[in-house]
């Protein structure tokens, strides 16, 4: 009904005297791009894209094949659905965490990380796993390992604890695509 | 307004993008800005309140449930009961009305049950402390002593193997966080401004409090000296003393003791622990007439007793022990009632090193008769200052002794009224009986017996940690074994292993230790300490595998051999430098070589010795740059080479012989002399049977640029042997025509 009274594909509203303050509003008639793209990587013509084991794999093998990469067990048991009214994390809240924490180790780890960084929270410790290649001398990795521990305290504020692996770039190649 | 104008004109109506009714409560506590929008949507629950508020209201829910309950449960108690099913065994006690208990579980049948019967009887309730539960946890849980320290990465490439990399990765990741506390107090609006919450709030996550003159105040300076910022504090009370702000005596006090407790520098930093003994500590700020406590001590003129008693213990602690004494006969004089830390002061100030001894043994009992008189209660600390005296006598046989006399009666009287014994009280004991060997033994055995099966935690303070040390000391020292596996006993019970915790002090134990066991014990026994220990509990020096090394060579105990060179190429050869680690090679390969029992059946040992030659020879024949020699300035490389050269040839490996040979040819010039003519008389022989003719040439132009004593026979020998071109003979007889004994080669 109201579909007759909107402008035509692709024009803006000139008509009315409040065009310039109004928002644009249109609706799309273009294919729909809801196709699933998360998680899921390009094979190359001469198959040369490395994939982890947790890369080889796409979301909806979790738990089937490969693990989650951040797990929670902070909470009290049984109080999931009522963690706002206790006052503990909620689920966006720790996403965003998760989201930052990760954005600071790839940041903090240049060209260091072979892996996805898993995050593991236990209690008020939160954990955070990764692998990385022995590119960097040690005594520079301790220093990052303080570095990020005691920053990621200060703003996550709970103690932090970064638990690394070392292995060589190929080891950690699942297969190539 | 626009929006909801463009909206009807087009009939659009969307709940989302409206405004908020008036009358809907609006949620006040979220950490991220874009959802205090969405939270008014139909995603989240109309007229929510905050997760602290919700759990506030609760708490005080059940708060006030259970005092109703505990009201309910009154009024039924005195009430008469009349069911029959009562246990009416509590003990009646005056003012007292036992709650009554119904038998309404299984449990409370099958205990009266088990009370009828006598088949059980259930604990008493008892009373314990808050940390009770992580103790019991602490106590079934052991250290793995295979795996590295908790503060280390247990990852091959992040392991420290010895002691130098231990104390460079910890001092890493210390500069780690050093730089992380920087960025924290620099850039405190990164973290102030954090939302996300932390209830309650933790010191050690915020943001450090920064001094800034023109924010001043008596409620900053208040927030400085609760979060023991030394420094702050005293910045912000010289910014108010020059404003001439008046600071009320409460705050002064407060202040008083927190410079007087450390003589104005900053606190210790929370993770001491993990980087104890890995620096070398500063020296302590002397306590003067200059120093804050003083300062601030005439602006407070007239000083109260607190104040007194305050400066007493700062200025005893800093080694001002006049200072000390002359506020004691103050308050002394004035009848004042000083506490068991003052008098302790007073105690410790007493150094017979200034004064004579009399004088201050006098004074101390001066002092000990003040308090019984006072009836002020001695404690642990009261026995440790006065060991610190006994300590400081002159160490002059007679007054060790006298200083002897005095200490058993005191610690005999403490230990009467119920005082416990810290074992900075035995360190001192030892001290003092440190320079009689005969005295020692049986001191150490008799505190053992003492010690033995209790959990010495937690420690009292830093002196402490020296007693394990000094015990394993005196056990080597007597070469008493049993003494140090009783030592060492003490130090697993429980969580004893704290006294340890330093690593300095844990060092020195370990070296003690494994030094008398290695001297005294079969040598299996020492290997098994050595898998136990090295390197994550102790990573043991290079003059420890030294004295290993002479025992296995004497005994001859071939099985140790691949053990001990792998502990030592696995821990850098103990973090020597290019000389000592030179050396140790060469050690250990005349080892290999004194042990000729390698049977040529043994297979496998033979082949573990060639491994190990290889390795060798690796080590120094790696890491020179790019043109340079590996060999160069290198004075043990020649002694390690040859040793390499009569491995291969015992061994018979003519493969690696070549290849040691030809880097001895390779690099001749940066050696500091040729190969001994004997082993290349016995190594050119080799050749000849292996029929190596390019190694054999390169052989005689070697021995005879080198003017070697047997020079012309080798040539001769490989010369008859070998088909020589005649540009190879023309060199050879220019090289030897010198020589009157060469015949030179026909043409």
């Amino acid at each position: 009904m109201f579909l007759a009274r909107l402008p035509p594909r692709g024009r803006r509203l000139t008509s009315s005297p409040w065009s310039s303050l109004l928002p644009s509003c249109a609706i799309h008639t273009s294919s729909s791009l809801d196709k699933d793209s998360a998680g899921r990587y390009k094979v190359t013509v001469n198959r040369t894209r490395p994939l982890t084991y947790e890369m080889s794999f796409r979301p909806d093998d979790i738990m089937h094949k490969k693990g989650f990469n951040s797990f929670n067990t902070a909470q009290l048991e049984n109080t999931f659905l009522t963690k706002e009214e206790i006052g503990q994390d909620l689920p966006h809240k720790m996403f965003l965490e998760d989201v930052f924490i990760r954005r600071f180790m790839y940041g903090t780890w240049p060209e260091a990380l072979e892996s996805t960084v898993l995050v593991k929270r236990q209690h008020n410790l939160i954990r955070i796993a990764a692998i990385i290649n022995p590119r960097m001398r040690t005594q520079f990795v301790y220093f990052l390992i303080g570095y990020t521990e005691e920053l990621l305290s200060f703003w996550l504020k709970c103690p932090v604890r970064v638990e690394l692996q070392v292995a060589e770039k190929e080891d950690v190649v699942y297969k190539y695509i | 307004m626009a929006w909801q104008l463009w909206s009807r004109s087009h009939g659009l109506v969307s709940v989302a993008r409206l405004p908020a009714p008036v009358t809907t409560a609006r949620r006040t506590v979220t950490d991220i800005q874009y959802y205090k929008e969405v939270d008014q949507s139909h995603l989240h629950l109309v007229e929510a309140q905050s997760t602290q508020r919700k759990f506030l209201l609760k708490l005080r829910q059940r708060a006030a449930w259970e005092e109703q309950r505990e009201k309910r449960l009154i009024d039924q108690a005195s009430r008469p009961w009349e069911s029959e099913d009562v246990l009416t065994d509590q003990p009646s006690v005056a003012g007292y009305t036992p709650l009554p208990v119904r038998e309404t579980t299984v449990y409370d049948r099958l205990l009266a049950t088990a009370r009828e019967s006598g088949d059980c009887v259930p604990q008493k309730y008892k009373e314990r402390e808050s940390s009770t539960l992580l103790r019991l946890l602490a106590s079934n849980i052991g250290r793995d002593k295979t795996a590295p320290h908790y503060r280390f990465h247990d990852d091959p490439y992040l392991i420290p193997y010895n002691a130098v990399q231990q104390r460079d990765f910890m001092l890493s990741k210390e500069g780690g966080r050093q730089a992380a506390r920087f960025v924290r107090d620099n850039h405190p609006e990164l973290f102030n401004d954090n939302l996300i919450e932390h209830e309650p709030q933790i010191k050690a996550f915020m943001p450090k409090a920064i001094f800034q003159e023109n924010q001043a105040s008596v409620e900053s300076l208040k927030v400085f000296i609760a979060g023991y910022n030394v420094t702050e504090a005293w910045q912000t009370y010289e910014a108010l003393d020059a404003a001439g702000q008046k600071i009320d005596n409460e705050t002064l006090q407060a202040l008083l003791e927190l410079v007087s407790y450390y003589n104005g520098d900053p606190a210790t930093v929370e993770n001491y622990n993990e980087i104890a003994g890995l620096f070398y500590t500063e020296e302590i700020t002397p306590w003067d007439g200059k120093c804050k406590a003083e300062l601030l001590a005439q602006k407070m003129e007239p000083l109260s007793l607190e104040s007194k008693m305050a400066l007493m213990a700062g200025s005893a602690k800093f080694g001002n022990n006049a200072r000390c004494w002359s506020l004691y006969l103050e308050c002394a004089t004035a009848q004042e009632p000083l506490n068991v830390t003052a008098y302790n002061a007073a105690i410790l100030s007493n150094d017979p090193k200034t004064l004579t001894v009399n004088t201050a043994w006098a004074n101390v009992e001066l002092v000990l008769k003040e308090m019984r008189a006072r009836k002020v209660a001695p404690d642990s600390s009261t026995l440790d200052c006065l060991f610190q005296v006994l300590n400081k006598f002159p160490k002059n046989p007679a007054m060790r002794q006298r200083a002897s006399d005095l200490a058993f009666p005191l610690l005999a009287e403490f230990k009467q009224i119920g005082v416990p014994v810290w074992l900075s009280v035995y360190v001192k004991l030892i001290y003092i009986h440190r320079s009689r060997e005969d005295q020692r033994g049986d001191l150490v055995k008799m505190i053992l017996d003492e010690l033995q099966g209790k959990d010495l935690t937690p420690k009292p303070n830093a002196e402490s940690e020296w007693f394990f040390c000094l015990c394993m000391e005196g056990a080597k020292l007597m070469e008493d074994v049993a003494l140090a596996y009783k030592i060492h006993d003490i130090l697993m019970f429980g969580t004893n292993e704290i006294y340890l915790s330093d690593a300095k002090r844990s060092a020195h134990y370990y070296a003690n230790f494994l030094d008398l066991v290695l001297k005294k014990e079969p040598l299996a026994v020492t290997m098994e300490f050595l898998s136990k220990f090295v390197p994550h509990v102790y990573p043991a020096k290079l003059d420890f595998y030294k004295e290993l090394v002479g025992r296995v060579r004497r005994e001859g105990a071939l099985q140790y051999i691949p053990k001990i060179w792998t502990d030592l190429t696995i821990s850098s050869f103990c973090g020597a430098n290019r000389m000592l680690k030179n050396e140790a090679i060469d050690w250990f390969l005349g080892l290999i070589l004194d042990i000729d029992t390698i049977l040529d059946e043994d297979k496998g040992a033979s082949e573990g010795v060639v491994t190990i030659a290889k390795e060798a020879f690796s080590e120094i024949s790696t890491g020179g740059r790019r043109g340079v020699s590996p060999v160069s300035g290198n004075a043990m490389a020649l002694p390690i080479l040859e040793k390499i050269l009569q491995i291969a040839l015992r061994e018979k490996n003519s493969e690696f012989l070549l290849q040691v040979l030809e880097f001895s040819f390779e690099w001749s010039r940066s050696l500091p002399r040729p190969i001994s003519p004997e082993l290349f008389a016995t190594i050119t022989d080799e050749l000849i049977e292996l029929r190596e003719d390019d190694l054999l040439y390169k052989s005689v132009i070697y021995c005879s640029e080198a003017t070697m004593v047997n020079a012309v026979e080798i040539s001769q020998k490989i010369c008859s042997v070998l088909e020589l071109k005649p540009q190879e003979k023309i060199a050879i007889n220019q090289l030897l025509s010198h020589d009157s004994m060469w015949v030179p080669l026909e043409l």
